[in-house]
């Protein structure tokens, strides 16, 4: 295979030069000319012979023009070439293997059933992974296998972990009832709303009850007479109220950003994390973007934006705003999402040069009904049968 | 007969060409089987052929190919002549 090369011969006299090339039987097969340089495209055999007769000439190879020189360049960096090879075959190999299984269930005796029906096929830490067909089917073995004890199964990869999620059977007569309960206020509140499922009704919308007060009672009663047991249950929303004291200082601290912002990165390894460059600002705040992700090992981009804090002083206005938006949320911390704040008004509003005072009467609605469960041999009931 | 009929000249004359070709187009001299460059310049181009001598004058002369058989300039063409020895 002739291997051509394109060949750089600084000149000052370019027909001389040709005229030379001509003379020692050089095949010129292309040329161009850059600046005072002539670069033309030969054998490389030819490139040999020009270096030993024009000893004059600054003759340099420009760049290499076919798959055999190529590998001369490949040959130049194999230590690059080599290592690349060997990172990817590393990569390709870990990428193939399971280190670690992780089985999501709490039941042991089901954990070790699992593990030595994986074992059974193979399936253990530093083992190869399998097809997906394969896995599906092992899967479905598994199942088969042990119908007493798993419902459902399914084993996926994450990276180099392999997970199983399993849901176990249900032994019915493992589940615990409650046969005898009763459903009481768990706050003071006025009933809004009932949605009964089982009990007898003792109050009714609109009626105040105060904390521990009976709602759905768990006796089912006949003409004044006890008939049996059920567990009460259902769902009762009450207006509740709630009054919040604040105190709003005056004075408030804000960032401004001074447009600054400087680049590091970390490491996050198992929630640990490690800053590779020391932080040249003062105060900051961190924005993080992950350039890098293996299982529990993370490399994020992380853009430091400087700040300085200012103060201000707040209007009464915005006091006011402020301390209704915080009792908002300070009572939202304790609510549901079927609950919410229905209806609120300042009691007392008290300002003086530093802070202002301010106490929020708020009315809610919210689940006030609370599952007690009675034993039978703590009550009065007695069994007919 | 077989003699007349040049087989082995032919077949030679194929595989092995050994007529000069001398070929001009747009901005190109394309000049087959030469001998050859006496002479290259900006203006002047010398080349040596079997049986005869060219003298091509013009302009910007700038060699594009060059191989034992082969030689393609690129030019302004403006005179050729041809010297029989």
């Amino acid at each position: 295979m002739n291997s051509y090369i394109w060949v750089s011969i600084k000149n000052d006299n370019y027909y001389k030069l040709i005229y030379k090339l001509n003379n020692i039987d050089i095949n010129i097969l292309d040329s161009k000319i850059l600046d005072n340089k002539l670069i033309i495209k030969i054998n490389y055999s030819d490139y040999k012979r020009i270096k030993k007769y024009l000893i004059s000439y600054k003759i340099s190879i420009y760049s290499y023009s076919n798959i055999k020189n190529k590998i001369n360049i490949i040959k130049h960096n194999y230590v690059y070439f080599i290592g690349s090879l060997l990172a990817i075959i590393i990569l390709l190999f870990l990428n193939s293997i399971i280190v670690k299984i992780d089985i999501k269930t709490n039941n042991k005796e089901v954990k070790e059933v699992i593990n030595e029906e994986l074992i059974k096929y193979n399936i253990k830490p530093l083992s190869l992974k399998k097809k997906h067909k394969t896995i599906e089917l092992i899967v479905n073995k598994i199942i088969n296998n042990n119908e007493e004890i798993i419902e459902w199964l399914e084993i996926k990869y994450d990276g180099l972990i392999m997970i199983v999620n399993v849901i176990e059977k249900v032994n019915e007569d493992e589940i615990i009832k409650h046969d005898y309960c009763n459903l009481v206020a768990k706050k003071d509140g006025k009933i809004l709303s009932m949605n009964v499922y089982d009990g007898t009704i003792l109050k009714n919308i609109n009626d105040y009850v105060k904390k521990d007060d009976v709602i759905l009672s768990g006796d089912i009663l006949l003409n004044d007479e006890l008939k049996g047991n059920v567990c009460a249950n259902g769902k009762v929303y009450g207006e509740v109220w709630y009054k919040v004291s604040l105190n709003i200082p005056l004075k408030e601290e804000y960032k401004e950003y001074t447009n600054k912002e400087r680049i590091n990165f970390n490491i996050k390894i198992n929630d640990n994390k490690y800053k590779l460059l020391r932080s040249r600002l003062n105060k900051f705040t961190i924005e993080e973007e992950n350039i890098y992700k293996l299982n529990d090992f993370e490399i994020n981009l992380v853009h430091e934006k400087e700040y300085k804090l200012n103060e201000r002083i707040l209007t009464e206005e915005e006091a006011y705003n402020k301390g209704i938006r915080l009792a908002n949320e300070k009572i939202k911390l304790t609510m549901n999402e079927d609950e919410e704040i229905l209806f609120q008004k300042v009691l007392k509003k008290q300002a003086n040069n530093s802070t202002m005072y301010l106490d929020i009467f708020i009315v809610a609605k919210m689940n006030i009904g609370k599952v007690v469960v009675l034993n039978y041999e703590s009550n009065s009931f007695e069994d007919n049968n | 007969m077989m003699k007349n009929l040049h087989f082995r000249d032919n077949i030679e004359n194929f595989l092995y060409d050994k007529d000069n070709t001398i070929t001009i187009y747009d901005n190109y001299l394309h000049i087959f089987n030469y001998l050859r460059l006496e002479k290259i310049n900006n203006t002047e181009l010398i080349v040596i052929l079997n049986d005869k001598k060219i003298i091509i004058n013009g302009d910007k002369f700038t060699l594009n190919k060059m191989t034992k058989n082969e030689l393609l300039i690129k030019g302004i063409i403006k005179k050729a002549e041809f010297f029989y020895e």
